[in-house]
């Protein structure tokens, strides 16, 4: 081979042909391939019959994942809902029964939703005070008990969601700070246990209503 | 609260301070943790009582399917429970637990939108929670495999808005 040799360029009808050719070529991977997989476009059907076109996902939504430990998602638990109706009566001349603590079982990763609302001295939002917590339960030998606060206020209603960051009892300290009797109305729906009367968590012995008093 | 008892608190409280060993307070070493926050936070408070709701849901039979979804804004939770009434048999009832937003226009004609998928499963029962992770609708589509129609029952409590007049397949 002599160097500087310059190879033939290819005639203008085999230059069309190839050029054409490979149109051909990527037109039909297109086509065949990338539209059902990428697009949602099938025309041939081809993506259906080879089952590309499941690789785009329903067609124009972007299929969002979230991080694995984002609180923001679904959990899964193998026992029924339930909802309770709970009324705590905190009177002021009745000694020792202006505040208690009324709190309910959770494993981590229970959640329950609440509503409570107090009657009885509506003129004085702030002369109810609440300590809404979490106390680990039980606790190994020898290690101290975890406690985290949820919310602390004065208020006469509060409503929200809880997910026990670990397994415990978890409720509210409730205090009436008022010179009325008081009845507190606290609804609960979620995965959670009662606590029976007596026990730690529940020593006033608070009952939920029966079910055909819960409405 | 009367002077009295303000008094008679005050010095309780002095006493079992002076008095170490004696409070509640000194007997548990607590451990104080910080509640997480953002889209960890354990307890998120919503501004009015939640609501509660039963839903009994027809599905037709042999793979008649319908979706039953919720509205929700980012954050809002629900706990939910739903079972097939007189079960078809636990291989013969799928679920698809799913949100989506709001599907918006695109200049191409078409529509776009995030879906996310909660859980895909086949059985008569499940029982749950959502904190949902974008404003959007959220909810299940339920699909009747067995060759009788049924009803699924679903309960559902939380902070959330019903879509009414949901289209029925």
């Amino acid at each position: 081979m002599t160097e500087g040799q310059v190879s033939r360029p290819p005639s203008a009808s085999k230059l069309a042909l190839l050029t054409g050719g490979a149109l051909l070529v990527a037109t039909a991977i297109v086509v065949l391939f990338v539209l059902p997989a990428e697009f949602h476009r099938d025309p041939t059907g081809f993506g259906r019959l080879t089952g590309i076109d499941q690789l785009a996902g329903p067609e124009v939504i972007n299929v969002a994942n979230l991080p694995a430990e984002s609180g923001t998602a679904a959990r899964y638990y193998t026992t029924p809902l339930r909802n309770d109706v709970i009324e705590i009566a905190l009177n002021p001349d009745d000694k020792g029964m202006n505040d208690l603590e009324y709190k309910v079982k959770m494993k981590p990763g229970g959640t329950l939703t609440y509503s409570w609302n107090v009657t009885g001295d509506e003129d004085h939002p702030d002369w109810f005070y609440f300590d809404f917590h979490g106390e680990s339960r039980p606790t190994p030998p020898g290690e101290k008990p975890t406690v985290v606060e949820y919310l602390q206020a004065t208020a006469i209603t509060s409503s929200g969601s809880l997910i026990a960051p670990f397994e415990g009892i978890h409720g509210w300290y409730l205090q009436n700070q008022s010179d009325k009797p008081v009845v507190v109305h606290l609804r609960l729906s979620g995965f959670y246990e009662l606590i029976p009367a007596g026990e730690y968590g529940n020593e006033a012995g608070i009952a939920p209503l029966p079910p055909d008093k819960q409405k | 609260m009367t002077m009295n008892s303000l008094v008679l608190r005050i010095a309780a409280a002095l006493a079992l301070t002076a008095l170490p060993g004696t409070s509640f307070a000194a007997q548990v070493q607590w451990n104080e943790v910080e509640m997480a926050t953002g889209d960890n936070a354990a307890a998120r408070f919503f501004p009015s009582a939640y609501r509660t709701d039963t839903v009994d849901v027809p599905v037709r039979a042999n793979d008649g399917d319908i979706e039953y979804m919720i509205k929700m804004k980012a954050g809002d939770t629900v706990v939910y429970s739903w079972e097939v009434l007189a079960k078809p048999g636990e291989d013969l009832f799928y679920s698809e637990f799913h949100g989506h937003t709001v599907p918006t226009p695109t200049a191409a004609g078409g529509s776009t939108g995030t879906l996310m998928f909660y859980r895909k499963a086949t059985g008569t029962s499940s029982h749950g929670t959502l904190t949902a992770p974008f404003e959007g609708i959220h909810g299940w589509y339920l699909q009747n495999q067995s060759d009788k129609p049924v009803t699924v029952r679903l309960r559902l409590s939380g902070f959330y808005e019903v879509i009414s007049d949901q289209a029925h397949p």
